[in-house]
């Protein structure tokens, strides 16, 4: 009979542990949904950005980002890569920074870079890679605008 | 006495289990909203860029989500109009919900921080204090010069 007794015990012990280590876990539910939530506007950020007019050229961001990867002369003359670094930083601070976001947004393979006081160490890491907007260059190539949200 | 005992250490047993299995269910529904609420927000974002009161001519929806802006001014001015406005509210009441949905669009060639603009295209909240908002980037295409600007899109809705 107390052996009885003590078999009960160990299996309150042996319940009471389990669940205490099942349900002392993090509740990441909201977080999943945050990052997914995330992850989509990033990728709405890159293809609306890829296709805003640039002022005084009157084509899409993209049309800059081709010629700044072929390195043809463009629009005003200018640089299409310092022209295309002005338009990304301008209207990523206005938006994203605005909204309390720090970000690296660039031009895959080019210097072209906009961000804001994003250490590369604090890139928010997601079960979703770091989205990619191609931009075709013509023969099958393309080049990726991509958008990092840091923590 | 050992019956007694035998009948408590079992209740606390039974305790338990009943305990686990809420904890878990809780747990589900939690995921299963968070989960709801992310796929109405993309339904509600689609419908909206496919309505033809406020969408782009076909050519310009075919890379991005996009607004024409003069069509979303208009239907701004029709919600708020005194004679029409109640009416169309009913009217796009199973479309839009009880949401408030606003345009802002920024112009490139303004200064920073003079850049934006904003425009209330429809306001059917009908409680304020209970409220989740989504904000989705997207393109404004204004249609007398054919511009594309780079816009936002604030949809806050009763949770």
């Amino acid at each position: 009979m107390e052996m009885i007794g003590l078999v009960f015990i160990v299996v309150i012990i042996i319940i009471g542990m389990v669940l205490y280590l099942s349900l002392s876990g993090k509740d990441d539910s909201g977080a999943r949904a945050n990052r997914a939530a995330n992850a989509q506007k990033s990728s709405s950020f890159l293809t609306a950005i890829a296709e805003t007019d640039i002022v005084g050229c009157g084509v899409p961001l993209s049309r800059v980002a081709q010629a700044c990867v072929r390195r043809e002369v463009f629009c005003d003359n200018g640089d299409p890569c310092i022209t295309l670094e002005r338009a990304m930083t301008k209207i990523a601070n206005e938006t994203l920074y605005a909204q309390g976001m720090k970000y690296n947004l660039s031009l895959e393979g080019t210097r072209v870079q906009a961000e804001s006081d994003c250490d590369s160490a604090n890139l928010s890491v997601s079960l979703i890679a770091a989205p990619r907007q191609p931009i075709p260059l013509g023969n099958g190539q393309t080049v990726d605008l991509i958008l990092s949200i840091c923590r | 006495m050992e019956p007694i005992i035998i009948v408590i250490v079992l209740a606390i047993i039974i305790g338990l289990v009943l305990l686990y299995y809420v904890r878990i269910n809780a747990h589900e529904v939690k995921t299963d909203t968070a989960n709801y609420q992310a796929k109405e927000d993309l339904a509600m974002l689609g419908r909206l860029t496919t309505l033809p009161e406020l969408a782009c001519p076909r050519s310009e929806t075919v890379k991005t989500y996009c607004i024409d802006l003069l069509k979303a001014q208009a239907f701004a001015s029709m919600m708020g109009d005194a004679r029409s406005g109640p009416a169309s509210k009913v009217y796009y009441n199973p479309v839009l919900g009880a949401t408030n949905i606003t345009l802002r669009w920024y112009d490139l060639a303004k200064p920073p921080g003079q850049m934006a603009q904003q425009l209330t295209i429809y306001s059917n909240l009908r409680d304020s204090t209970r409220v989740r908002t989504t904000t989705t980037y997207f393109t404004a295409f204004e249609p007398v010069n054919s511009t594309r600007q780079f816009a936002m899109l604030i949809v806050e809705r009763q949770s």
